[in-house]
């Protein structure tokens, strides 16, 4: 092996592993804009000596493989950080559309009440006006209203949260197909010793996908990998995707299924996760709080108003439809139940002049008939806690947005190109071509020397 | 007048030299926050600590400013006066002092989620370093999934 033949040999392998080592340099700046690209490093080994006792001879070097840069815990916190800032983006969303039913106390629900307490008071000072009773008819009508209109804009806001479902399993089903499919690939390709690299770069652009709609775990294998919500349901097996569905359960609302089993409870991240937070826990609170304020309101006005006497001399009857038994339902359906301005029971003893009952009515306004709080400062309570959770969520979202910045910079760092180190590389690579370019062209003239060396002998 | 040299609170003589000392120590505390906040991002535990005892001295310097406003809207109160904070209810002061305490409270609440998250990936980390397979998924995942196989632990 000692022979010029051998050495020839040698140099070629040089100079095969430096062309090798510049396709990869090439491609790496051919890519250096493309997103999700890793960079690529050609991977070189000396090959293996021969020994001729007692010398021992290297043969060249082979380029093993070209492998792509990743950092796998960066990629893993990317994967986490994705989830989280899809799961506040959606929240945030859904809270400020919610917000823009509760505006404070100068408009809306909060407004009415006033207006309707104002209103009594107003009657108070003269009971017998039948402009005055008109005005409070038309307070709590306008009361009535306020319930009514922000109840069905919740109902209708989760309404489009629960579409928003269906459209996101849909989406989380197109992407797991993909994944299978290139982990077929990415399969096919290493099982033969080939580079996947680009496959895999893919792949991991659509578990990032993935990532911003629901909370998955990554759980790599030769040659493949498995991914499963955080709760251990699996989304992809190898080549095989497991398709999420969506029923619909007694409230009309979509429940996400896998294979039969309600995973939507378990569904805590991404964009899904988010959405489900907002339709499932946010909204219907506030639904909860709106119909205790709505029922108790009703339920004290109305108890008041049957103790008292109408304009007639009559004993009083509600003034507004009963709400439902426990409340539920209470803002959407609350109506006013009398339209003739005489039937207020201003008077509490059944003399027309009589203001003791609208008094009373008017005391609501700073009792503590709801959960121990008057009427207003129980709304105020409820427009606190909507402005807390979008405050809470917005914060997140920030923190999850620096965060995921800073993640996707350090990745940048390790995984992108950088085309002044490829620029550099690419000069090391030349340089080693042409020097083993070099070795051939000397082993050619020695080899011509000694044919022509024969010659002469010969 | 910055919380460094802090004016002790009884040497304040009016409502308005009590809400700019507010206003300073809240925006020194904004700038404090700011400041840990990028220490979190890069897991500068040092500068972390740093910050937080700086923002300690600056909550106490702002407690003891709320203490002294809240004795003044007190007396204020005794003589029959709209007041908050020791300042009049619609002072321009009162609405900038208001605006600067949201901004802190919305940086207190994205340090508090920083916090959370570079817990989560020091565990990621100390996870990792413990060389218990490849598994990257979240910790709570991983925790249970470990749960599952008695004998692996």
């Amino acid at each position: 092996m000692s022979s010029l033949n051998a050495s020839l040999a040698t140099a070629l392998s040089g100079l095969t592993a430096a062309e090798g080592a510049i396709a990869a340099t090439t491609n790496n700046v051919a890519n250096a804009n493309t997103p999700g690209y890793s960079r690529e490093e050609p991977v070189l080994v000396s090959s293996d000596p021969v020994v001729l006792t007692p010398l021992t001879y290297g043969t060249g070097v082979t380029l093993q493989s070209i492998q792509s840069v990743r950092d796998p815990i960066l990629l893993s916190q990317i994967q986490q950080e994705t989830q989280s800032s899809g799961q506040f983006n959606s929240l945030v969303s859904a809270l400020q559309q919610l917000q823009t039913n509760f505006t404070g106390t100068s408009s809306g629900i909060g407004a009415a009440i006033s207006n309707f307490f104002d209103s009594v008071n107003q009657l108070s000072t003269n009971p017998t006006d039948l402009s005055l009773r008109q005005g409070v008819i038309t307070a709590a009508n306008n009361l009535a209203t306020s319930f009514n209109t922000t109840a069905n804009a919740l109902t209708q806001q989760q309404g489009n949260l629960d579409l928003s479902v269906v459209q996101s399993v849909g989406q989380i089903n197109q992407l797991t197909r993909q994944i299978a499919q290139l982990n077929g690939q990415i399969s096919n390709l290493q099982n033969v010793g080939e580079n996947a690299g680009t496959l895999v770069d893919q792949r991991q652009q659509v578990i990032d996908q993935l990532s911003s709609l629901v909370d998955v775990s990554v759980i790599p294998s030769d040659n493949t990998l498995t991914l499963t919500t955080a709760n251990g349901v699996p989304l992809v097996t190898g080549q095989q995707s497991f398709q999420l569905t969506t029923q619909t359960n007694s409230a009309g609302l979509h429940e996400v299924y896998s294979q039969g089993n309600n995973i939507t409870s378990f569904i805590t991240s991404g964009q899904l996760g988010g959405t489900l937070q907002a339709r499932d826990q946010q909204i219907p609170a506030v639904e909860n709080q709106l119909d205790t304020l709505a029922a108790g309101l009703a339920n004290s006005v109305n108890a008041v108003q049957v103790a008292g006497f109408d304009l007639n001399g009559n004993a009083g009857t509600d003034l507004f439809t009963p709400p439902p038994a426990g409340g539920t339902g209470a803002a959407a359906s609350l109506s006013v139940a009398i339209t003739n301005p005489s039937l207020i029971a201003a008077s509490s003893d059944g003399t027309s002049g009589s203001n003791g009952n609208a008094e009373a009515l008017y005391a609501l306004s700073t009792q503590g008939i709801i959960s121990g709080q008057n009427p207003s400062d129980y709304y105020s309570g409820i427009v606190f806690n909507v402005g807390n959770a979008t405050s809470s969520a917005s914060a997140e979202q920030t923190a999850s947005s620096q965060v995921l910045q800073q993640l996707n910079d350090q990745n940048s760092t390790v995984s992108g190109v950088s085309l002044n180190e490829e620029a550099a590389n690419l000069v090391q690579y030349q340089q080693a071509f042409d020097a083993s370019a070099q070795v051939i062209t000397t082993i050619n003239d020695m080899l011509y020397a000694v044919v022509n060396m024969s010659t002469l002998t010969g | 007048m910055t919380s460094n040299h802090a004016t002790p609170t009884s040497a304040f003589t009016s409502d308005a030299q009590i809400a700019q000392a507010g206003l300073a120590v809240l925006a020194e505390l904004a700038a404090s926050l700011a400041g840990s906040q990028k220490a979190l991002l890069k897991l500068d535990i040092a500068a972390v600590e740093h910050s937080t005892r700086e923002q300690t001295r600056l909550g106490r310097a702002l407690s003891a400013l709320l203490l002294t406003g809240k004795r003044t809207a007190k007396f204020d109160r005794q003589r029959g006066k709209d007041r908050s904070l020791g300042l009049p209810a619609a002072a321009p002061e009162l609405a900038e002092l208001r605006a600067a305490a949201n901004h802190v409270l919305h940086l207190s609440r994205v340090q508090n989620a920083l916090l959370a998250r570079a817990q989560r990936a020091l565990r990621i980390r100390t996870n990792r370093a413990a060389g218990l397979g490849s598994t990257y998924g979240p910790f709570t995942a991983r925790q249970a999934a470990m749960a599952r196989w008695p004998g692996r632990e």
